[in-house]
C-alpha cells in the first residue's frame, strides 16, 4: 500500500481513504444511490443457420437474466459449460451485442452510447481472460501489453511517465519491473495471467469481469492468483464479476452467488446461503459433487443422471427438469420464475412456490 | 504393501528423461511403487511433476525425443522395458488400459464409435466382425450410454464430452484389463459430468477387479476415489502412504502446502496460503531437496544432497516421505 | 500482500538462471540460420541485389553500347559471356537486367501487398456485405488465366516498366487479400484483440496494433515466395514483346531476341535463362526457410 503506485493520479479517484470492509462499503452504497451495474433481461440468441437455404434456430446462450453489481462488491456467476455464464460477462462489456435487454453502468444505457463515449466508460469496466496464453499478443513486450489502456486513452504525457507508470503497474501485481521489455511467452502461466490483471487495472476500473482467471492455472498458482485479486480488491475498491466453474474457487472470493444453468439464473443469494442452505436441486447437486480433499468428510453424493442439453434446444418448462432428481408433471410445463425464498436469496423452482 | 489383494503392477526405479537445450531433463526420477489387484493408487502433483510420464512409461509410449532409461516395470512376471514391440503391443489396450484427458483427440473422428470399440475388440480379443458388434453394443450399455444401438453409430464429434469419455471406458475395459491407467480422466468435464465418470470408474474397478493408477492434479478426486497416493514433485515421489495417512497428516511441505492452497468448500477462510514460486525447470533442478526454493521450513540440510526415502508406520498404515525433516524428526 | 511479491523471482530458473530474453525477430533469424541452404540462398540473393544496386560500377561494358562488330562473339576473354546480335556485351546486359527484374519482383508484390493486405483486412474483420463485395471480386480476378490477364492488362495500359509493375501488383493482390482474410477473421476473435477491445480501443487500433502485426510473418513469407512468380511473369511478358521495351536490358526480353539465334549460338540463351532460374530458385527456397523460421509451431 505504500508504494507509489497508490498515490499517482487514476488511482487516487474513488479509492477510499481507509480500508473499509467490503460489508460496510456494500451498506454504503445501497444508502447512497442505484448499483454501479445494472443488467435487465439480457437475452443473447446467437442464429445458427442449418443449411444454404433453410434459416435454422437460435441457441439461447443467455435467455432473460437479471443482474446487480454495487461499488466494491464480488458477484460469481457459477454453472457448467453452455450455461451462459461467459456470454453474460462479454455481453456486459458488450463485445458480445445483446440481443435485446439492457445494461446499466453507473445509470447509463450502454446500448444508447455513441461509440466515442462508449470508448470512454471501457475506462470503467475491464476484463481478465480465461486463456493467458491466447489473451497476450505475442509480437508485444509485457511493457508494451500493460501500457496499451494508457496509451488509448491517452494517460501518459511523456514515454519517460509511460514506463514509470508501467513499473508501478507491474510492482502492483507482483512483477519485477524490469521484465517490461521481455515478451510474454517467456513467462509461466501464472505471471502472463499476472499481466493481464495489470493490464485490466492499469485504467484503475471500477468493474473487473473475470472470466475463468484461475481454471487454466496450476493449484499452487491458483491460490497465488486469487490471493492477489482479493488483495487488489481491497487496495483498489473495484467490483468483480467473477465467472467460474469451480465452487471452490468461488467460495472464497465470492460475497454474492449466481447459478446459472442454460441461459438462466437458477438461484442468487449470498455466498453463505448458497453453501449453507442451497434450495435449488441443481445447485444442491453442484455442491455435492466436488469432490473434497479431507477423507474424513463423509457427504451424500448427488449423480445428476443424463447430459446438460443443447441450448440450442432446451428442454420445455423448467430446463433442468430432465436432470432434476424431484422433477414433477408441473416442471415439464411450467417455466419457474426467479422467486424471493428467503431475503436476498432468489430462487427458481416450482418445488419453493 | 497395499492392503488388497496380490501386486499386479511393479514400478521399479522407473528412469525417464528428456534432452532440452540446457541438458537432460528428468521428467521421471527413479519411481517405484506397486499397486494391487482391486485397488486404486492416486499419483498426485502439478504439471510438470511427472506423473503423466510415468503413465506413459508404463504402456511404453512416451513420445519422441524422450526415452526411458532405466528401470523395471514388472508385469505377470515379466519386465515390460524388455518386451519386444509386438508383444508389448498386445499388451497395451488389452491388459493395460489407459484413459487420457481429452478424448477428442484420442478418438478417431472418422470412424463411428461403434466402429472404434469394435476393432479393438476384433484385434484383441480376435472376435468376428458380428460378435465384436453385439460386443461393442453391451459394453456400451455397461457405460450407461443411453440407446447404445443407435448411439454406436454416431461419430465423436456428435457426443458431448462426457459421452465420449465414456466411450473411452468402454474401449478400455473392453478387454477386461488387470491394470487401468486413468490420466486426468475429467479434468476436461464439468463437475456433474465427472460425478458420473468417478461413479463409473468406481462401478467397473469393483466389477472387473482391475489395478486403477489415477493421475490428477485434484486432492478431491483423490480423496474420494484412492486407497493409497503417491504425491510427485519435479519428477521425483515426495510422499507416499495411504489416503487417510497423507492427506490428513502430511509429512512432506509440499503436500501440506498442496493442501492448504486449494480453496476448499469445506473451509472458509481469508488468504489462502501459497506455495511460493513455480515448479522448477526440470533439466536444471536446484541442488539438494528440488522443493527447497519453495520451501519455508527449509534448513542446511536441504540444500547439501537429496533427501532420502524414510518409510514410517505399519504395512497396513503405510507412510513415506522424502523430506530431511522427516528423518530428523525421526 | 506478502504472497503477492514472492513470485516475482519465479521468471529465473531455481538457481538464478534467468531466462534468455530473445524477441519474434531474433529468434526467427537465429533459426533462420540453422539452415545451410537458406543461408546459400540468401547468399545469392545478397550478390544479386549488390549487383543490380552497383550495375554500373560492375558491369565491365555500357549494356547500351553496340559494337556491330564484335556481334554474336562467343565466351572469350574479352566478353566473359560473348556479345548479342548487336555486340553489346552479354554480361553486361544481365547485370543491368537484375536491376529489371529485382524491381519488377519487389515492387510489383509490394503493389499487390498493399492492395491485398488492406482489402483482405477490411473483408476478414468487418464481414458482411464488405466481405461478399470484396470476396466476389476477388474470385474474379482469380478466375483468369495468370499471363492473359496480364497480358490483357498491358494491352489496356501499353508497354513500359511501370505498367509491368502494375500489371503484376493487380494480378497477385488477390493472393494477399484471401491469405489476410482468413487470418484477421481467425485472429480478430483472439483473446488479446478482445482484451484492446475492453480497453477502448478503436478498430483500427486492433486492426494496426494486433492483427495486422500477427499476420507479418505469412505476408513476408508471401511476399518471398511471389517474387519469384513475378520474375517469370514479366520474362514471358518481355518475351513476347509486350514488357520492358528495348534498347533496355530484361532477360525475358534477351531470352527472346536469342531465340533466333539458338541453332547457331545457344551461348546466348543460356545465360539470361540460367540468371532467371538461379534466381527464382534462390527466392523460393529463401522463402520456404522464412516460413519454417517464422512458425509459431516451430517455436521453442
Amino acid at each position: 500500500m505504500s508504494s507509489k503506485f497508490a498515490d499517482s493520479a487514476i488511482f487516487r479517484r474513488n479509492v477510499p481513504e481507509e480500508k473499509i470492509p467490503i460489508e460496510d462499503m456494500a451498506f454504503i452504497v445501497e444508502g447512497n444511490s442505484a448499483p454501479l451495474l445494472e443488467v435487465k433481461d439480457l437475452k443473447k440468441w446467437f442464429r445458427v443457420s442449418k443449411g444454404a437455404f433453410s434459416s435454422g434456430g437460435a441457441v439461447r446462450a443467455l435467455d432473460g437474466v437479471d443482474l446487480d453489481v454495487r461499488v466494491g462488491e464480488t458477484v460469481a456467476l457459477v454453472g457448467e459449460s453452455g450455461c451462459g455464464k461467459s456470454t453474460l460477462g462479454r455481453a456486459i462489456v458488450r463485445l458480445l451485442v445483446p440481443t435485446s435487454g439492457s445494461v446499466r453502468f453507473e445509470g447509463e444505457n450502454l446500448a444508447s452510447l455513441r461509440s466515442e463515449t462508449l470508448q470512454k466508460k471501457r475506462r470503467d469496466m475491464q476484463f481478465i481472460f480465461q486463456d493467458p496464453y491466447a489473451s497476450l499478443d505475442p509480437r508485444m513486450t509485457i511493457g508494451d501489453v500493460i501500457a496499451e489502456p494508457l496509451d488509448i486513452h491517452r494517460i501518459c504525457a511523456s514515454r519517460a511517465e509511460r514506463s514509470s507508470r508501467v513499473g508501478e503497474i507491474m510492482e502492483t501485481v507482483g512483477l519485477n519491473p524490469s521484465y517490461a521489455s521481455r515478451y510474454a511467452h517467456e513467462l509461466s502461466g501464472g505471471q502472463r495471467q499476472r499481466i493481464g490483471i495489470a493490464r485490466a487495472i492499469a485504467l484503475h476500473p471500477k468493474l473487473v469481469i473475470c472470466d475463468e482467471p484461475v481454471s487454466a492455472l496450476d493449484v499452487s498458482i491458483q491460490a497465488q492468483i486469487i490471493n492477489l485479486l482479493k488483495d487488489l480488491q481491497t487496495r483498489f475498491g473495484m467490483a468483480y464479476i467473477f465467472i467460474s466453474h469451480d465452487l471452490n474457487v468461488v467460495r472464497h472470493i465470492a460475497d454474492r452467488v449466481c447459478v446459472m444453468y442454460l441461459g438462466k439464473f437458477v438461484e442468487t443469494a449470498d455466498k453463505r446461503d448458497i453453501f449453507g442452505s442451497p434450495r435449488h436441486p441443481y445447485t444442491q447437486a453442484l455442491l455435492s459433487a466436488i469432490p473434497v480433499s479431507n477423507p474424513r468428510v463423509k457427504r451424500e453424493k448427488i449423480v445428476l443422471k443424463g447430459d446438460i442439453p443443447s441450448p440450442a434446444n432446451p428442454p420445455s418448462g423448467c430446463r433442468f427438469h430432465t436432470r432434476c432428481p424431484a422433477a414433477t408433471e408441473v416442471c415439464r410445463q411450467v417455466s419457474p420464475e426467479l422467486k424471493e425464498v428467503a431475503p436476498g436469496h432468489r430462487c427458481a423452482c416450482s418445488r419453493m412456490m | 504393501m497395499g492392503d488388497s489383494g496380490t501386486v499386479v503392477l511393479s514400478v521399479k526405479n522407473l528412469q525417464t528423461s528428456f534432452p532440452s537445450r540446457n541438458g537432460k531433463a528428468r521428467a521421471v526420477d527413479g519411481v517405484s511403487f506397486d499397486v494391487g489387484r482391486g485397488e486404486t493408487l492416486g499419483i498426485v502433483g502439478e504439471s510438470g511433476c511427472g506423473k503423466s510420464v510415468t503413465a506413459l512409461s508404463i504402456i511404453r509410449l512416451v513420445g519422441e525425443p524422450g526415452r526411458v532409461e532405466g528401470g523395471e516395470i514388472l508385469y505377470g512376471g515379466r519386465d515390460l522395458l524388455e518386451l519386444p514391440l509386438g508383444e508389448m503391443r498386445r499388451i497395451r489396450g488389452n491388459k493395460i488400459a489407459m484413459i487420457f484427458q481429452e478424448p477428442m483427440t484420442s478418438l478417431n473422428p472418422v470412424l463411428t464409435v461403434g466402429a472404434q470399440i469394435s476393432e479393438a475388440l476384433r484385434l484383441h480379443e480376435g472376435l468376428g466382425k458380428r460378435e465384436a458388434m453385439a460386443r461393442t453394443r453391451e459394453m456400451l450399455a455397461m457405460v450407461n450410454f443411453p440407446a447404445p444401438e443407435k448411439r454406436a453409430k454416431e461419430y465423436p464429434h456428435q457426443l458431448s464430452g462426457g459421452m465420449r469419455q465414456r466411450v473411452m471406458i468402454a474401449m478400455a475395459l473392453c478387454c477386461t484389463p488387470d491394470v487401468l491407467i486413468c490420466d486426468e480422466p475429467t479434468t476436461a468435464l464439468d463437475v456433474t459430468i465427472q460425478a458420473q465418470i468417478i461413479s463409473l470408474i468406481e462401478e467397473q474397478k469393483s466389477r472387473t477387479g482391475a489395478a486403477v493408477l489415477m493421475i490428477t492434479h485434484d486432492l478431491g478426486l483423490i480423496s474420494e476415489m484412492a486407497d493409497r497416493v503417491i504425491v510427485m514433485y519435479a519428477g521425483k515421489i515426495v510422499e507416499e502412504g495411504t489416503k487417510m495417512n497423507v492427506l490428513t497428516n502430511p509429512l512432506h511441505p509440499y503436500t501440506e502446502g498442496l493442501l492448504n492452497a486449494v480453496p476448499r468448500i469445506d473451509r472458509d477462510s481469508g488468504t489462502l496460503d501459497v506455495i511460493p514460486g513455480m515448479v522448477p525447470n526440470l533439466a536444471c533442478l536446484p541442488e539438494g531437496c528440488a522443493f527447497r526454493p519453495r520451501c519455508s521450513r527449509a534448513s542446511e540440510a536441504c540444500l547439501m544432497s537429496p533427501p532420502r526415502f524414510e518409510t514410517l508406520g505399519s504395512d497396513s498404515s503405510f507412510h513415506g516421505v522424502n523430506c530431511w525433516l522427516a528423518e530428523s524428526a525421526s | 500482500m506478502a504472497p503477492v511479491d514472492k513470485d516475482s523471482a519465479g521468471l529465473f530458473g531455481p538457481d538464478g538462471l534467468a531466462v534468455e530474453s530473445r524477441g519474434f525477430f531474433a529468434d526467427s533469424v537465429l533459426r533462420l540460420c540453422a539452415n545451410r541452404l537458406v543461408i546459400l540462398a540468401a547468399v545469392v540473393l545478397a550478390i544479386l541485389a549488390a549487383l543490380a544496386l552497383f550495375a554500373p560500377f560492375i558491369s565491365p561494358y555500357d549494356p547500351m553500347k553496340q559494337t556491330l562488330a564484335d556481334s554474336l562473339h562467343g565466351p572469350g576473354a574479352k566478353h566473359l559471356l560473348g556479345t548479342d546480335e548487336l555486340g553489346r556485351d552479354i554480361l553486361s546486359r544481365i547485370i543491368y537486367g537484375a536491376r529489371i527484374s529485382l524491381s519488377v519482383g519487389l515492387v510489383s508484390q509490394l503493389i499487390a501487398c498493399s492492395i491485398g493486405v488492406l482489402l483482405g483486412a477490411i473483408a476478414g474483420f468487418y464481414g458482411g456485405f464488405a466481405d461478399t463485395l470484396i470476396s466476389r471480386t476477388m474470385e474474379i480476378f482469380a478466375a483468369f488465366p495468370e499471363l492473359l490477364f496480364a497480358i490483357a492488362i498491358m494491352f489496356v495500359l501499353g508497354p513500359g516498366v511501370i505498367n509491368v509493375f502494375i500489371a503484376l501488383g493487380l494480378l497477385s493482390w488477390t493472393h494477399y487479400a484471401r491469405l489476410v482474410r482468413g487470418q484477421v477473421m481467425l485472429l480478430r476473435e483472439m483473446e488479446y484483440a478482445q482484451a484492446c477491445r475492453v480497453c477502448g480501443g478503436s478498430n483500427a487500433r486492433v486492426i494496426i496494433r494486433h492483427l495486422l502485426p500477427n499476420c507479418f510473418s505469412t505476408i513476408i513469407v508471401l511476399v518471398t515466395l511471389g517474387i519469384p512468380g513475378a520474375i517469370l511473369t514479366e520474362a514471358s511478358l518481355s518475351y513476347i514483346g509486350l514488357g520492358v521495351q528495348p534498347p533496355m536490358a530484361s532477360w525475358g526480353q534477351m531470352i527472346s531476341t536469342a531465340q533466333q539465334y539458338v541453332s547457331f549460338y545457344p551461348y546466348y540463351s543460356v545465360a539470361p535463362g540460367l540468371a532467371i532460374v538461379i534466381t527464382v530458385l534462390a527466392f523460393n527456397i529463401f522463402g520456404d526457410g522464412l516460413r519454417d523460421a517464422l512458425d509459431p509451431r516451430l517455436r521453442r
